[in-house]
């Protein structure tokens, strides 16, 4: 309260005070109490005020009287009306206490620590029986840890893996319906791709044939982001749902001004979400086939080997993308993310997790995402790749596996994805929360077409990455024969044809 | 003197701690790994025997492996002598009696005691096209290359990086150095020797025990280069730094193939003892040791 303490505000404060208590006992009291609070009305009006003042003049007195008018002063008060209403619900069953779940997860840090450390607060409020030993891993090194201690028989209860991984350690995973239909989970409620299009093989990242392995957690979707600043400053027309390759070669081209290292664009040498969903837009793809494991590469075809050029040479030939080698004198302190420097105007890539970049642009300029520019043949496409929780044997071993049940199905459900939603660090995995104005309305900072996240990622054009055993080496060869290219050493056509090649190699050792 | 078996029991009980370490986790790995070696073991489930398919597959089927194996020769062949002249002559000049020696001995020795990971993320700032190296280099009018995006000087670059850790070399030079005997450099002096040939004919022979076992070292260590692999350059560009250690560990806990991977590991240790079985038979040509010509 600011100014000084009148008789109104005691009375006032009392009123509320008594208020609060009121609803406290009757809630206590377990009976369902509406109190409304009366609205007090006041009006302020101005009092006339006569001052009576002696004037000393031989001649004139003039005599002033006061008189105090009392007046019904009217103030116009907002009391906020308090309904406080008590639904009873049946509280989670609790289980008896079990061996801690040994949880290793990989948000260890930034915008989704934040909402690790919330979700699990409130699941502990939940199901205090269920307890766990967090073990948070810095991304870069999750994978290769994972690994080691799979290797090793010491990997944790639960564990996140993506769908090669989830192939590679079936045989060391739980299956997990029986224990999803005794805890009586509704997987309906949560997004797992295979189940949305269960007739492409591809969005196999959570189960193997309908086997299902992991719980939802997050995933991943690709698209453009573009400097709303920049294309302002340099008068062009935002993107449109309209633009075709050429188009956004034609804006790139306004938006390039190399004396002052601006560019229109920045092609990184990331295949997922840049250079093969444009493959995979052209009449390429990953593979010949949906079959695992695929008998031959898919993306050296015509209209792949012209993506992936036009990709290069949007760099290179073009001049509208950053050269690999000039990257670090775009990068000023404290700065490591290109599109961030506030100098690219498109840059291509994972958009699921607009939190992460609101953190890294800092407020330096305005952003947003932007409509995937169409192929020469009119389509466009969407990678995609789910990550799941994935309860391990040796949750058998602890006798820890109904709890991590509950553990991974309180962070698939709608709780911990809204905070998801809050945070905005990955894509939600909830089918109500992904649709709902938590997830897709305006917050400062973050882009204004959340829409199209979600529409890419349940886009018909949306594609898994098709894992098998062996899938990582294939992966690995890729990108090893790709990179030349993207980084100006050899051209892109030569590239790819190489990468087809021995990427063709290696499949067939796996027939 | 005949020990009696309480004194063989005794000598068995004390060094049983180390002798159980041993055999844990040093001799047992060691001989599963020859078992795995001839299987097709993945990590989960039961290893399947497959024979020499392995080994033969490492040496017709994988051209990965052979490129890291030209590789790691490339590093040997131009790091273990680099290292060693650079260490030699860097002990010589902090065997000087100068003021502040004991500040110059400290700042050429820390580097090598520095942890490898944060010496990798420190040469990557270095190595930027607009990093401490390129700049230096435009100093004298040089126009320093993309070192970690080019697969011809990704390679020099993690050189250049492993000169930093002579170190260690240093320090043996340096030991060796005070230990060579005053009277010769003075009777070399009488003879009419200079600095040149004093070095030649009396400092490099003193020093050959240290040199030979500095080679082997290095030698043994140059096989074995991973971290600055795998944080610098992960092997690129194009398989150019794909070291034969880190081919290993890819295949084994990237690809999960743990059989093929011990495979690797075996051949890689033929390898390391050929090259120091070698050094030791030709170091009785080169190799001075005093007192050793009266046997």
């Amino acid at each position: 309260m600011s100014g000084p303490v009148t008789r109104r505000k005691v009375i006032r404060a009392l009123g509320v005070g008594s208020l609060g208590a009121s609803a406290a006992i009757l809630a206590a009291c377990g009976e369902t109490q509406v109190v409304e609070v009366e609205k007090i009305v006041e009006r302020e009006v101005p009092v006339e005020k006569v001052v009576e003042k002696e004037v000393p003049v031989q001649q004139i007195v003039t005599k002033e009287v006061v008189k105090e008018v009392p007046v019904e002063v009217q103030k116009v008060v907002e009391v906020e009306k308090v309904v406080t209403r008590e639904v009873m619900v049946e509280a989670p069953t609790q289980m008896e206490p079990t061996a801690p779940i040994q949880f290793m997860n990989y948000w260890a840090a930034g915008t989704r620590w934040e909402t690790m450390k919330a979700g699990l607060e409130e699941f502990d409020k939940q199901f205090p029986n269920v307890k766990y030993d967090l073990i948070p891993i810095p991304p870069g090194f999750y994978r290769d840890k994972v690994n080691i201690m799979f290797a090793a028989g010491t990997v944790g209860d639960v564990v996140v893996l993506n769908g090669a991984r989830m192939r590679e350690f079936a045989p060391g995973l739980v299956q997990l319906q029986d224990h999803v239909d005794k805890a009586g989970i509704d997987l309906d409620d949560y997004l797992i791709l295979s189940r949305e299009n269960p007739a492409d093989p591809s969005l196999q990242n959570l189960d193997i044939d309908g086997v299902l392995y992991g719980m939802p957690f997050m995933s991943a979707v690709n698209g453009y982001v573009y400097n709303i600043d920049k294309f302002d400053a340099d008068g062009v027309d935002a993107p449109t749902a309209d633009w075709t390759w050429d188009s956004q070669l034609e804006a790139a081209r306004q938006l390039t001004n190399a004396e002052t290292n601006e560019y229109g664009l920045h092609h990184g040498t990331g295949g997922e979400f840049r250079w093969l969903p444009l493959i995979s837009a052209n009449g390429g793809w990953l593979f010949t086939e949906r079959t695992r494991p695929a008998p031959a590469s898919g993306f050296a075809t015509e209209g792949g080997l012209e993506a992936f050029e036009w990709y290069v040479n949007a760099t290179y030939e073009e001049g509208v993308g950053v050269p690999l080698g000039e990257l670090s004198q775009l990068l000023t302190e404290g700065i490591t993310a290109p599109f961030a420097t506030g100098k690219i105007g498109m840059e291509p890539g994972g958009i699921h997790g607009p939190g992460g970049r609101k953190l890294r642009v800092g407020g330096r300029f305005e952003w947003d995402n932007m409509p995937s520019p169409r192929s020469p043949t009119g389509e466009v496409a969407y990678s995609t790749n789910e990550l799941g929780h994935f309860i391990t044997v040796k949750a058998l071993e602890h006798g820890t596996v109904e709890a991590s049940v509950i553990l991974t199905s309180f962070i698939a459900g709608e709780y911990f994805q809204g905070l998801v939603a809050d945070g905005r660090g990955a894509i939600p995995m909830h089918r109500a929360v992904i649709n709902s104005d938590r997830y897709l309305g305006f917050q400062p900072g973050m882009p204004r077409s959340m829409n199209l996240i979600r529409d890419h990622f349940l886009s018909p054009d949306a594609y898994g990455l098709m894992f098998f055993s062996g899938w990582a080496q294939w992966w690995n060869i890729l990108h090893d024969e790709t990179q030349p290219a993207i980084v100006g050493e050899i051209p892109a056509r030569e590239a790819l044809l190489n990468a087809q090649a021995a990427c063709d190699k290696h499949l067939a050792t796996l027939q | 003197m005949r020990t009696t078996r309480w004194q063989r029991w005794s000598g068995l009980l004390f060094i049983a701690p180390w002798l159980i370490t041993f055999l844990w986790f040093t001799l047992g790995p060691f001989v599963a790994s020859i078992f795995l070696s001839f299987t097709n073991y993945r990590f989960i489930g039961l290893p399947e025997w497959v024979g020499a398919d392995n080994y033969v597959r490492l040496f017709t089927d994988d051209a990965k492996f052979i490129r890291s194996i030209i590789n790691t020769l490339y590093y040997t062949a131009v790091h273990v002598p680099g290292i060693m002249v650079m260490a030699f002559f860097v002990a010589i000049l902090l065997n000087q009696k100068v003021k502040g020696q004991p500040i110059y001995r400290t700042a050429f020795y820390l580097p090598s005691v520095t942890a490898g990971v944060a010496t990798a993320y420190l040469w990557i700032l270095l190595l930027q096209p607009n990093g401490l190296v390129n700049q230096f280099l435009g100093l004298v009018g040089i126009d320093g290359p993309n070192w970690l995006t080019s697969s011809t000087w990704a390679m020099p670059a993690l050189i250049l990086m492993s000169f930093w850790g002579l170190g260690t070399t240093m320090i043996i030079y340096l030991a060796a150095l005070q230990g060579i005997p005053q009277h010769l450099y003075e009777a070399a002096s009488v003879d009419g020797a200079g600095v040149i040939r004093k070095m030649w004919h009396v400092t490099v022979p003193m020093m050959t025990p240290a040199i030979f076992l500095t080679a082997v070292l290095q030698i043994i260590g140059s096989w074995q280069v991973f971290t600055q692999a795998l944080i610098v350059t992960n092997g690129g560009p194009r398989d150019s730094t794909l070291f034969i250690l880190l081919h290993l560990y890819r295949t084994g806990f990237e690809y999960f193939q743990m059989g093929y991977a011990s495979a690797i590991a075996w051949v890689l240790f033929v390898i390391i003892l050929v090259f120091t079985v070698l050094q030791f038979g030709i170091a009785r040509r080169w190799v001075y040791y005093e007192g050793a010509s009266e046997r």
